[in-house]
């Protein structure tokens, strides 16, 4: 008869070992190779699938997320009337793809959601090609801009200056830009701050694709 | 010597739960003329002044970096959009309203920081000058166009 002593040893052991298992079924299961090198964005590990959505763009046309695969996204929230964050992020994000070679510049989509009901089609088919012809601006429902914008953590609200009939109102807003790779997968976010550094950014991009960074296009300051 | 047993499941699930890297730190120190020319004006008006063909005009030879400083200041607290020609070439973009993230000070220093760059014959502006200006446009809206074409 074995002591008590030895039985609790032996169940200890026993119960260590189904969580080992256990843990590294969970490990395992969620998986994924590790990017190789150092990133300028935050980078989102392991890669989840970007959430799908469906919008209108400048152009009247549906625009599925689902469509873009082989595409990389830059993806933003704003609207027109923005004074300054807007234009600067949509112009830095410019300056970015101008850096990259015509033939992943034909692979990179910058793409702009109002949060505003005021930015119909026609008021973004007129603001979009004032930074790049080929930038994308979406609208959508109320409703529908609302689920899209949590699902990619974006934030936005009237100010609180606005006047009730007031139609010159602004909406605060946050700043973020998300890389969605050409897997529909959230690789990396930006920062507004970051947006100025297109080299860096564009080194990101090239990363994505599986091609190598240019020594001109360092990583940036993140270990 | 026993080998740890214990510690394996917690290294196990402390691997699962490893994410994003750590945010860099933001660095707060106010920016002066140049910095804030990096890094708010260079992706449009370029290092060299330059512009961008089709969207923004190019410093060098700007009518309304020779003319009135008040219109200069005006305009970077205004900002600016939708067409405007220069020598007979049209450019159709967008400039921020910069009232909402730069200072008065701020603001001088950065006109301070293009008049060294391509009006080197320029005297400087003091950040009274900027507020006079900021003053005079409470009530504007961003964009509302009053600048010489």
């Amino acid at each position: 008869m074995s002591k008590p002593a030895s039985r609790f040893s032996a169940l200890f052991k026993a119960l260590a070992l189904v969580v080992i298992i256990g843990a590294t079924i969970v490990y395992i299961a969620n998986f994924r190779p590790a990017d190789s090198g150092v990133w300028f964005g935050s980078h989102i590990a392991p890669a989840r699938a970007a959430y799908p959505f469906e919008l209108t763009d400048q152009d009247g046309n549906r625009f599925r997320l689902a469509d873009q695969r082989g595409n990389v996204i830059l993806l933003n929230f704003g609207f027109t009337n923005c004074p300054n964050i807007c234009p600067t992020s949509l112009a830095h994000l410019a300056a970015t793809c101008r850096q990259l070679p015509d033939s992943i510049r034909q692979r990179v989509r910058v793409v702009f959601v109002s949060v505003d009901e005021r930015d119909d089609i026609a008021v973004l088919k007129k603001y979009i090609p004032l930074f790049d012809e080929k930038f994308t601006g979406l609208t959508g429902d109320k409703e529908t801009i609302g689920n899209v914008a949590r699902a990619y953590g974006a934030f936005y609200r009237k100010a609180e200056s606005a006047t009730k009939d007031d139609a010159d109102y602004l909406i605060d807003h946050s700043t973020n830009t998300t890389l969605i790779d050409a897997d529909g997968n959230l690789r990396l976010v930006y920062s507004i701050d970051q947006l100025s550094k297109g080299a860096e950014m564009a080194g990101d991009i090239l990363q994505v694709f599986g091609l190598p960074r240019p020594a001109s296009s360092p990583s940036g300051t993140r270990p | 010597m026993r080998f740890p047993v214990g510690i394996l499941p917690l290294s196990a699930f402390l691997l699962a739960a490893c994410g994003p890297s750590p945010q860099a730190e933001v660095d707060t120190t106010p920016l002066n003329g140049r910095e804030i020319y990096a890094t708010r004006c260079v992706s449009c008006h370029q290092a060299d002044g330059g512009g961008i063909p089709g969207h923004c005009p190019p410093m060098v030879g700007s009518p309304i970096l020779a003319g009135s400083s008040d219109d200069l200041i005006q305009l970077i607290l205004l900002g600016k959009k939708g067409p405007i020609a220069r020598n007979g070439v049209t450019y159709n973009g967008v400039m921020p309203a910069w009232r909402y993230d730069l200072n008065d000070s701020q603001i001088a220093d950065v006109v301070n920081e293009l008049y060294a760059r391509w009006q080197p014959h320029r005297a400087a502006i003091s950040p009274e000058a900027v507020q006079n200006i900021r003053q005079s446009l409470v009530g504007r809206q961003p964009f509302s166009d009053s600048l010489p074409k």
